[in-house]
């Protein structure tokens, strides 16, 4: 009873740590295969070395019972269950052996080929055990089920087998996506939102954990109820405590930044606030759009000559002494000292493009001069095949650049955030390409503002949500009126991501 | 009363000038040790490294021109590293003492959190006069890697959450700091320092 209600009232995101066992050690096999084993030393002492608290539920995987189809792992799995709820898996074939693990101190039994081959046996368990003690595992690649330990394809429609398992009473399914377990690619973020709206039953992800921002993403995603972590925690990638915290982390508030084009001290692209007499006036956009909520401006000169260089420093100068929120300002700064001319004029933050591409010590330099906080790092990145590529000079030229190893890149030599605009989508509003977003802040572990494509509110819930953006900004949805900072931010509100109320 | 702002080097200073004279204080700009021992209202800015900034401090004399100061009754206030300053210590970089105005000791996020933290942060505000005015979930905006642990919850008078409980702001009797920047804060932060300018 205890436990049907723990799972009916904990909402918190629920990191299970793993282990593989066989012949009574924690190890790990090399694609599946039982000659070449990694081996990480006895159950009992992997499990002490993570200092999880009394409670914590824990995977276990037999796979001498896999391999044999025969549940062996009744000893161990006593002994730990005096401290720990444990989750077990690996030659579970038929009730039976559902309720001799239940027996031996299980808290939930994992069972993939049974259920999914064989619903009576399922429904027998389900029966035996009760719902809440039965997680039934699904393997998927390219949205197929993968049963028999991956080598076979279940031929059935996803969407059929979901109905079933909902009709047998299963509350909770362990989802991995077996093209990216053991890699360390990162979790597969869209096949569980995708999951997520189409089944009520719980998912616990599994597979692909590269990085603790990979757990804040999940938990904050809110499709999954909780992540696996194995691989990770053996090779000492992060702790459990760091797990856990990462979580329970709660993010900063989204940044809502408007992007004004500015060419000699005007802005180039019409502003359309009514109240304005002059729309062209720099500062009284940037005032405007800070009485709305934006979070911060980001100014990008496009000047093309000297005088006019000049000229847009002057407007910099004007807009600072006006403006109570960080300014960002980019375009043209090719070196050290453009830099900090800028922060001189009054901007707190300086982004760089091409000069950077160029020349990569530009950034370690500024950022030594400056502090990493100052340096904003702005990638124009196309989609090519396998990836996409940085393009500079206004997205004219190519680089041969892959966009994300770049990030990381800039990211090492000093850069506090990446300003990442995707060349396909701007000035499309077809939506951010959020699958650049995530690759860039999964690699880097710094901030991105997304920047390309906005049209619609849910494109900046995307972007946030799905890639993980810290900041999201736009130009001419704002300028043209199409879309208010206040009701974007009022909507991001409603939609659970958290912003700076005004 | 007139507002003294430390000419310090390893700071902002343009931005919060421009945001202390917006709220509407009498400023002056100064790192002349005589005067600011005189001075009655101070704000110490600050941006970038403990060391570098601690050393200019100690080297220029303005550190015992501001012990003269507030030892004399005269109110403080650091912002960002102008607020870590304030503390006995740091660990950035190696070992460094700092004012000492307040107890406790400046350490770097822990693992697991995105640093330098860039970005607006909701603060928990207590009755402090400093935030008269000031909504109560009221954000801020934040630039840091550090950030101090406070020995003297007593003196800790506004915190925030990131990757856990962190101070945000510090009294002592008329020493005050803020990690957060006001001057970058909108209204929130143009209400705090017209506060702490005397309602100026």
């Amino acid at each position: 009873m205890s436990e049907t209600s723990r799972a009916v009232t904990a909402r918190a995101f629920d990191v299970v740590p793993s282990i593989d066992i066989l012949g009574g050690e924690v190890v790990r096999l090399f694609r599946g295969s039982y000659d070449h084993v990694t081996r990480y030393g006895s159950a009992d002492e992997v499990v002490a070395s993570w200092n999880a608290p009394a409670g914590t539920r824990i995977h276990v995987v037999d796979l001498e019972g896999a391999r044999d189809g025969t549940f062996a792992l009744t000893d161990l799995v006593a002994r730990l269950a005096r401290r720990y709820r444990l989750q077990v898996g690996g030659g579970i074939r038929c009730s039976d052996d559902v309720e001799r693990a239940v027996a031996a101190g299980a808290s939930r039994v994992v069972t993939g080929t049974m259920a999914v081959r064989d619903p009576l046996e399922l429904r027998r368990a389900i029966e035996r055990v009760g719902a809440s003690r039965v997680v039934v595992a699904l393997d998927l690649l390219e949205g197929e089920i993968r049963v028999a330990g991956w080598r076979s394809t279940h031929r059935a429609d996803l969407d059929a087998v979901l109905l079933d398992l909902e009709a047998a009473g299963v509350e909770e399914i362990l989802v991995t996506d077996v093209g990216r377990d053991g890699a360390m690619t990162g979790p597969a973020f869209d096949l569980y939102r995708d999951l997520g709206s189409r089944t009520s039953m719980r998912i616990l992800a599994s597979g692909g954990l590269a990085r603790l921002d990979d757990v804040t993403m999940l938990a904050r995603g809110g499709s999954a109820c909780g992540v696996i972590v194995g691989r990770a925690l053996q090779d000492r990638v992060f702790s459990f405590l760091e797990a856990i915290q990462a979580a329970a982390r709660r993010p900063l508030p989204a940044r809502v930044i408007p992007c004004l084009d500015v060419r000699g001290g005007r802005v180039v692209k019409g502003v359309r606030f009514q109240s304005i007499r002059d729309a062209g006036d720099v500062v009284e956009c940037a005032r405007r759009y800070e009485a709305e909520g934006a979070d911060e401006i980001v100014l990008l000169d496009i000047s093309a000559t000297a005088e006019e260089r000049e000229a847009s420093r002057e407007t910099v100068r004007r807009v600072a002494d006006q403006l109570f929120v960080p300014l960002t300002v980019g375009g043209g700064v090719r070196s050290v000292d453009d830099f900090r001319r800028l922060l001189r004029a009054g901007a707190d933050r300086v982004a760089m493009n091409s000069a950077a591409v160029e020349d990569p010590s530009l950034v370690e330099r500024c950022a030594g001069e400056f502090g990493v906080q100052a340096v904003v790092v702005a990638c124009d990145a196309r989609r090519v095949s396998g990836g996409w590529e940085v393009m500079t000079r206004a997205g004219s030229a190519t680089t041969g650049l892959d966009a994300v190893a770049w990030s990381r890149r800039a990211a090492e030599l000093g850069a506090g955030e990446i300003l990442l605009t995707s060349i396909d989508r701007d000035g499309t509003q077809t939506g951010f390409d959020c699958a650049l977003t995530r690759a860039v802040t999964g690699e880097t572990g710094i901030g991105v503002i997304a920047s390309g494509g906005a049209g619609r509110f849910e494109h900046f819930h995307e972007a946030i949500e799905s890639g993980g953006a810290s900041a999201v900004l736009a130009a001419s949805l704002f300028h043209d009126g199409i879309m208010s900072i206040g009701a974007l931010k009022e909507y991001l509100d409603k939609s659970g991501v958290a912003v700076r109320s005004c | 009363m007139r507002t003294t702002l430390i000419d310090s080097p390893f700071s902002n200073l343009d931005s919060i000038a421009r945001a202390l004279r917006h709220v509407g204080a009498e400023l002056e700009v100064s790192a002349d040790p005589s005067v600011l021992a005189a001075a009655r209202r101070i704000v110490l800015p600050g941006v970038g490294s403990f060391a570098a900034a601690i050393k200019w401090l100690e080297g220029s004399g303005v550190a015992a021109a501001l012990r003269d100061a507030v030892a004399s009754g005269a109110s403080l206030l650091g912002v960002c590293l102008g607020h870590q300053l304030l503390f006995e210590e740091s660990d950035e970089m190696g070992e460094w003492k700092g004012l000492g105005f307040c107890s406790g000791r400046i350490e770097k996020f822990g693992s697991g959190v995105r640093v330098p933290k860039i970005g607006w942060n909701r603060v928990e505000l207590t009755d402090d006069p400093l935030f008269d005015g000031i909504p109560r979930g009221a954000s801020f905006y934040f630039v840091h890697s550090y950030r101090a642990v406070v020995v003297d919850r007593a003196q800790q008078i506004a915190t925030a959450e990131y990757g856990g409980v962190f101070n945000a702001a510090v009294r002592n009797g008329r020493v005050t700091g803020v990690q957060f920047h006001p001057e970058k804060s909108s209204t929130a932060g143009l209400r705090l320092l017209r506060n702490y300018c005397g309602g100026a």
